[in-house]
């Protein structure tokens, strides 16, 4: 299926259902905000669905290069990781324990990241793009291991608790309030804001630049878009919201490590998030990082071996579902659609 | 004074060669099943450490059952038999199966998604070692023990680390007599360029393609064999071994059988004098080294396919 109709067929969905999808979306988030406070939610509930906002944060930024620009990474573990770092050792040698201002440090530290190592990749594309992405980001990986006077080495930063707004709301709260109160409505707001900003900036003049990129470089070039430039400033967007999300991750985990925030093995999972939940969809990478979150903790739950059942999801969905769930969910409403005796078309 | 140095000097390029020798057996099957096949086998690397585990399960058994009533001739000679030709054996196997399997239904894909595909195999593959073997690391270093080591004024050398360099130098002789001069070869480096046009002539791509494939994984097997009486091996190496892997494709150029030994020499060279002089910027030199070249001749050393 072509981009063109793919999006036709979005917007065709968007008539028929656009009460209804909104108002589901309405009701989502009107759920996410009260969802501390629902009967049978404990900590770990509001953990597992604060890990989820931030790596949608992550993914939907990730989507920015994969689903808008057609450009796959295997660097972001850089954009994340440099923003969970930045975070980490500013608070351990400056004491700054403000979260209202690390976060844009780390935003910030993944944007010039993103800039730098952007700068150099988008002079290639497709699988290039992909493993000079590789090698710089895995560069600033063993930097970090090997760094470890400075960073820690394999051991990692702690990842202290941070006052909101001069407010040491552990002391007052105690983690459970913490984490279920304000650190998670942090996460939610960023979530919000992340995917309002996204939304307008893919659906202004510069998101269609970068499909039209996407659909044909060749073609962009010569109606005078200078792809290059379009494909880095892609990049450095798509860093400082993936920063958001890696910043949102070491305050929820209260620890980064090599291993778990530069490894390249995140940027795959990143890519796998989108991919699992549709890289044609706006919203789809949300989608994929709740079904990653939920299936690796209930894989983890179940086996050691989670690593297999999550390799086996991705094998399948790329085999069988290339557009993942937002491309299974768009044929299920396809065919709702059509049973409803609607248009027959498609 | 001066033999000191010159010692010291011969050690690190003798560590030079054994790293370029596992490098050279893990990027060249890399690079071939990418230039011959258009497959971006992101799992390919995960080869060595199976190759390596095989190893260690094979050679524990041997000296558990015969270590005694042999002759150091004897165990030798299963000892290569084992590394040399047994591991590669089945670990061919197993990559046949999971060609038929996993990664026939990928061929057809853009290499992103092949990418993307064979990453999730690769994580599968590291677990089904984690099963079989378990999560400690694993070494059997019985074979670099027999052989010993000779000395130099700067201390000892391993012997079974010439033997690696020895044994691969002889194999990527015989890639290149097998690329230059045999018939098989020929029809293969044609297909790189346009496959098409050599199924058209009636000859059997596709028997060409597994046979290509099998060849690379049971060099990444060999890889591990022989690396293995010489390092332990733990699981997470796999997706180590990825990037190096990649590192060689770079550098040489996608596809090309020269620029895999060029390629392998090199990091092997920066990796052995990084880790005597800079021992904390060895590997990043490698992944900066790939940054360069990727930036001055994007299609690595001896590739010719346009970026």
């Amino acid at each position: 299926m072509s981009q063109d109709t793919k999006t036709g067929v979005m917007i065709g969905i968007k008539q028929q259902f656009g009460n209804l999808s909104s108002a589901a979306g309405a009701l989502l988030l009107v759920g996410a905000f009260v969802f501390p406070y629902l009967p049978g939610t404990g900590q770990y509930q509001v953990f597992l669905l604060g890990q989820i906002l931030a790596f949608a944060i992550a993914a939907l930024a990730y989507n920015v290069l994969l689903g808008y620009t057609g450009l796959l990474s295997f660097g972001h573990a850089a954009f994340f990781g440099g923003s969970a770092y930045a975070v980490g050792l500013v608070m351990q040698y400056y004491g700054v324990s403000e979260l209202l201002l690390l976060i844009p440090l780390g935003v910030l530290v993944a944007g010039t990241i993103a800039a730098v190592i952007g700068f150099i990749s988008v002079r290639h594309t497709e699988v290039y793009y992909a493993l000079l992405m590789l090698a710089l980001a895995h560069l600033i990986y063993i930097l970090t291991v090997k760094l470890y006077t400075v960073t820690g080495g394999t051991d990692g930063v702690a990842i202290m608790t941070p006052t909101v707004g001069g407010v040491n709301y552990l002391t007052a709260w105690g983690y459970e309030g913490y984490l279920m109160g304000i650190l998670y409505y942090v996460i939610l707001i960023g979530f919000v804001v992340t995917m309002v900003l996204l939304w307008t900036f893919m659906h202004s003049p510069f998101g269609l630049t970068l499909k039209t990129i996407r659909d044909d470089p060749d073609r962009a070039r010569a109606i005078g878009i200078p792809v290059r430039r379009y494909r880095w400033y892609a990049s450095i967007m798509s860093g400082l919201f993936t920063g958001l999300g890696g910043a949102m991750y070491a305050f929820l985990n209260g620890h980064v490590t090599p291993g778990t925030v530069l490894h390249w093995s995140r940027s795959g999972e990143l890519a796998f998030m989108t991919v699992l939940g549709g890289t044609g969809w706006f919203f789809g990478p949300i989608t994929g990082a709740g079904a990653f979150i939920l299936i690796r903790s209930q894989a983890q739950q179940l086996t050691e071996y989670w690593h297999f059942v999550m390799g086996f999801v991705l094998f399948l969905v790329i085999v069988f579902e290339p557009e993942g769930i937002s491309g299974i969910g768009a044929r299920i409403r396809r065919r709702i659609r059509r049973w409803r005796g609607g248009g027959g078309e498609r | 004074m001066v033999q000191q140095l010159l010692s010291e000097q011969l050690v690190i390029i003798l560590n030079g060669l054994s790293g370029a020798a596992t490098l050279f057996l893990l990027g060249t099957g890399l690079s071939l099943i990418y230039g011959m096949l258009n497959f971006m086998n992101l799992a390919h690397a995960a080869f060595l450490p199976l190759g390596a585990y095989l190893a260690a399960s094979l050679i524990q058994r041997t000296v558990g059952a015969v270590g005694g009533s042999l002759g150091f001739i004897g165990l030798f000679v299963v000892f290569l038999v084992l590394l040399l030709v047994v591991v590669p054996a089945i670990v061919s196997l197993v990559g046949l199966a999971m060609e038929r399997t996993a990664f026939k239904p990928l061929y057809g894909l853009e290499d992103d998604y092949q990418l993307l595909a064979t990453f999730g195999i690769i994580l599968m593959m590291e677990d089904a070692m984690k099963f079989i073997w378990g999560g400690q690391p694993v070494s059997a270093t019985a074979p670099s023990n027999l052989l010993g080591s000779f000395t130099l004024p700067s201390g000892t050398y391993p012997w079974w680390a010439v033997l690696t360099i020895l044994v691969t130098a002889s194999v990527a002789g015989t890639l290149y007599y097998f690329f230059e001069k045999t018939r098989l070869g020929k029809i293969t480096l044609a297909m790189a360029e346009d496959e098409e046009a050599v199924s058209f002539t009636g000859i059997d791509t596709r028997s060409i393609h597994l046979k290509v494939f099998v060849i690379g994984i049971s060099l990444a097997a060999l890889g591990g064999a022989l690396y293995l009486p010489t390092a332990s091996m733990t699981t997470g190496l796999a997706l180590e071994f990825v990037i190096l892997a990649f590192a060689v494709l770079v550098i040489g150029g996608l596809g090309s059988l020269k620029g895999a030994i060029a390629a392998s020499l090199i990091i092997g060279m920066v990796q052995a004098y990084g880790s005597y002089y800079v021992p904390v910027l060895e590997l990043a030199l490698v992944f900066l080294l790939m940054a360069v070249i990727m930036l001055i001749k994007p299609t690595g050393l001896f590739g010719e396919i346009e970026a």
